[in-house]
């Protein structure tokens, strides 16, 4: 998904879930070190992944994102819950994410 | 005048770990969605579970005993018990409000029907016979949109370290206007 992409599918996104405009928006930009695991808790939280991430494995309740995966049919750029990073490289990798966070509805 | 019906789904899983998405299309004069129900049909046969290791027990006089697993009454009666095998995990989610509404475990059929059976040999304990009946899981979920996504996730083939292949069948009950 291109950036462009995710800021086009969000909103309508988050109206079909009925959070409306209620959300904010982040930009992240992770730094994994090599073969570095790392755990994100994004209850009630969406990442959006704006690349085709190589040699990373993005798994969360949602379900997988791993170019090097063969047993899934589909890869998933939209995480919930938590999200279970992996880099499989032996250097740095990055990886790219729009973070939205739900607000309480306005009264 | 509401009807009920039911819309059945079916995944082939082949290899270990695989983790299979899907859409399941609903009719467009959905009102909601009652019930969820899974089952489980293995193609390839039913893996195996390790033997039993052979029991060591030392007396207070300092001198191992060696109890093999036939002779040993405690592996007898736990070798016929066979915990329910748990074959993956499954989640559905809406498009709309409600999201992720469904996750369940799946298990395989009841193998322990038979244990402690005292019935005549020509008719043997089987799920069809002798099982209690399967329902849905009650639910309402109101049908905004005309579609539903989800996962199924392989277990049993990642516990054994096996390709297995077996076919998971997915119900949905429906409630629509006549």
């Amino acid at each position: 998904m291109t950036i462009n992409l995710a800021l086009e599918y969000i909103p309508k996104r988050m109206e079909e879930l009925g959070h409306g405009k209620n959300y904010t928006l982040r930009f992240r930009h992770l730094v994994l070190q090599a073969k570095e695991s790392q755990t994100i808790d994004a209850t009630n939280q969406f990442y959006y992944l704006v690349e085709e991430a190589e040699q990373v494995r993005v798994e969360s309740d949602t379900g997988v994102f791993d170019l090097s995966e063969k047993a899934t049919n589909e890869m998933q750029y939209e995480h919930q819950s938590k999200i279970q990073i992996t880099n499989y490289l032996a250097g740095i990798n990055h990886l790219r994410f729009i973070h939205v966070i739900p607000k309480n509805q306005e009264k | 005048m509401m009807k009920e019906s039911v819309i059945v789904t079916k995944l082939n899983i082949k290899l270990q770990g695989e983790r299979k998405h899907f859409q399941i299309k609903l009719p467009s004069d959905i009102k909601s969605i009652i019930g969820m129900e899974c089952s489980v049909r293995m193609i390839d046969a039913w893996p195996v579970p390790p033997a039993e290791l052979p029991r060591e027990i030392i007396n207070p006089d300092g001198i191992v005993i060696v109890i093999m697993p036939e002779d040993d009454s405690l592996v007898a009666i736990k070798s016929k018990f066979k915990p329910s095998q748990f074959v993956g995990e499954l989640r559905i989610q809406s498009y709309d409000l409600l999201n992720w509404f469904y996750v369940s475990d799946v298990f395989a059929n009841d193998v322990n029907l038979n244990l402690c059976d005292v019935s005549d040999v020509f008719f043997r304990v089987k799920e069809h016979s002798h099982g209690i009946p399967k329902h849905e899981e009650i639910m309402t979920i109101p049908g905004i949109t005309t579609l539903v996504q989800g996962w199924f996730l392989d277990a049993i083939g990642k516990q054994y370290n096996l390709n297995l292949r077996y076919e998971v069948s997915i119900y949905v009950w429906i409630k629509t206007e006549d």
